[in-house]
């Protein structure tokens, strides 16, 4: 079962504020060129769709609300959501902020039937939330989450398994979980355009084509898909961590630059001492104001966890890149992480660098995030995100009061 | 047309089951506000301490209260006025 909130964040948005209900209504992030998080329903029919810059959007429709992104009221409620979904079954899950996976097979007698389950789960949701979520039924996670987007919102679609070969026969391959648009271009150039058509072709070609990648479509395009749920705290170790933003006017310094790198390493930084992660590999992405994206790594003898030192070797990727254009987004993430490594650090500066990174965490963790930071982050944007790998950590899980 | 603030009020609340609190009027800058409907409850935090936001509205507006759970004060944070 998938469960997909519906314009998640405009619809919290619209609760919080009544006099939002019913008005083209678009979330975005807080910069000047920030592009739309989400958008409410009476926004959809002007065009207007999530990933699309603001100004594009305001030129859409001249009556559009725009609303800063205000993170801790979505993870709330999408902490809610959570508690409720893992009353039908303890195989919840948290795919992203707005989406869940749900293996209900132990809770079918219970709650006699799927269906039934997935009405209760938007009943209850309604009720003590007042938001609308859409929910796919199927024999496994890519036809579920196929499902659930079918008719939105506040749906309920079950795919059965005699029903997935008519169903796929004619669906645009775009529209599969896990073919984006790069790799549907590939496949229209190829004559490809229906899953029905690509399950038609031999998995030989397609392997020769898109070697381990071909498989998995050969799949995809068949409805077979074998991953199982895997549920909330259960979720596999993070290959890598990292942030990015789109910074506020295109800046060709690398002085400029490296205070937002300073700043973006700052924040892996802390994201990886509280998964308890340490990493090797540090991978810069810059985009130029031609949207051009590309990354560089470096790679490290020893583990690292802090931000001067992902940043210093950020900062010597940086050094060796000789900009062409003046850069619009930056990105810094580690790779090449290990969990729960106990390493006392050989020399006293990488010691002491590790202590005054524990003891600022203890400070923010107490008072809250860049209470204490660095002398050039002072005064600066304390990005506050949602990456696409967000989970609930356990302080969210905490009782609600109210 | 929104006002972004931060000043304590008096607020009056109605304790139900499960913990749950309800406010149900505050005096905000001497003016007994009453709250008609509470839009949306949520919960952030501020290092350790746990702050609890309500937004509700009287007959006119809707207004940003957080109850601060460690120094068991409320604010107001905010006030939305229609049109």
């Amino acid at each position: 079962m998938h469960v997909d909130m519906d314009a998640f964040f405009a619809s919290v948005e619209q609760r919080v504020n009544p006099a939002w209900r019913g008005r083209p209504l678009v979330v975005c992030g807080g910069g000047k060129r920030t592009v739309v998080a989400a958008a409410s329903y009476e926004a959809r029919p002007y065009g207007i769709r999530s990933g699309m810059p603001l100004y594009e959007a305001q030129r859409k429709c001249s009556d559009l609300l725009v609303v800063q992104a205000d993170i801790p009221t979505y993870v709330d409620a999408s902490v809610r959501v959570l508690q409720i979904l893992q009353g039908f079954t303890p195989a919840v899950e948290v795919y992203s902020i707005d989406e869940a996976f749900l293996d209900v097979t132990g809770s079918l007698m219970l709650f006699r039937g799927a269906e039934r389950i997935a009405r209760m789960i938007q009943e209850r949701i309604d009720e003590e939330l007042r938001l609308t979520c859409s929910i796919g039924i199927a024999p496994n996670k890519l036809l579920a989450k196929l499902a659930s987007g079918m008719h939105k919102p506040n749906g309920l679609q079950v795919i059965r398994e005699e029903e997935i070969s008519a169903l796929l026969e004619d669906l645009p391959v775009e529209e599969v979980w896990g073919i984006g648009p790069r790799l549907a271009t590939y496949l229209h150039e190829m004559g490809i355009s229906t899953c029905g058509q690509l399950g038609r072709i031999p998995l030989g070609i397609l392997e020769r084509r898109f070697g381990l990648i071909g498989t998995m479509l050969y799949r995809m395009a068949r409805g077979v898909d074998d991953s199982s749920v895997a549920p909330f705290g259960a979720a596999p170790d993070a290959r890598s961590i990292g942030h990015s933003m789109t910074l506020d006017q295109d800046i060709c310094s690398k002085d400029e630059i490296g205070g937002y790198v300073l700043l973006l390493a700052e924040m892996v930084g802390r994201r990886l001492r509280s998964g308890g992660y340490a990493g090797r590999t540090v991978v810069l992405t810059l985009r130029y104001s031609d949207f051009c994206t590309f990354s560089r790594r470096m790679t490290m003898k020893r583990y690292i966890t802090t931000g001067p030192e992902i940043h210093e070797l950020a900062m010597r990727i940086l050094d060796g890149i000789r900009l062409r254009d003046a850069v619009r987004l930056v990105g810094v993430s580690l790779a090449n992480l290990v969990k729960g490594r106990v390493q006392i650090p050989l020399f006293e500066g990488e010691r002491k660098g590790e202590e005054l990174a524990l003891a600022m965490d203890r400070v923010n963790d107490r008072y809250g995030e860049f209470t204490l930071s660095w002398g050039p982050l002072l005064g600066g944007r304390k990005g506050r995100v949602v990456p696409p790998s967000w989970r609930p950590k356990d302080g969210d899980l905490i009782h609600a009061i109210s | 047309m929104h006002y972004t603030t931060r000043e304590k009020i008096t607020v009056g609340v109605v304790y139900g089951d499960q913990a749950r609190i309800r406010p149900v009027w505050f005096v905000w800058d001497g003016r007994r506000y009453q709250v008609t409907s509470i839009n949306h409850v949520w919960r952030d935090k501020a290092g350790r301490e746990v702050l609890v936001f309500f937004s509700v509205s009287d007959e006119a507006n809707t207004y940003l209260l957080c109850y601060h759970t460690v120094q068991l004060e409320w604010s107001i944070c905010g006030v939305s006025m229609e049109g």
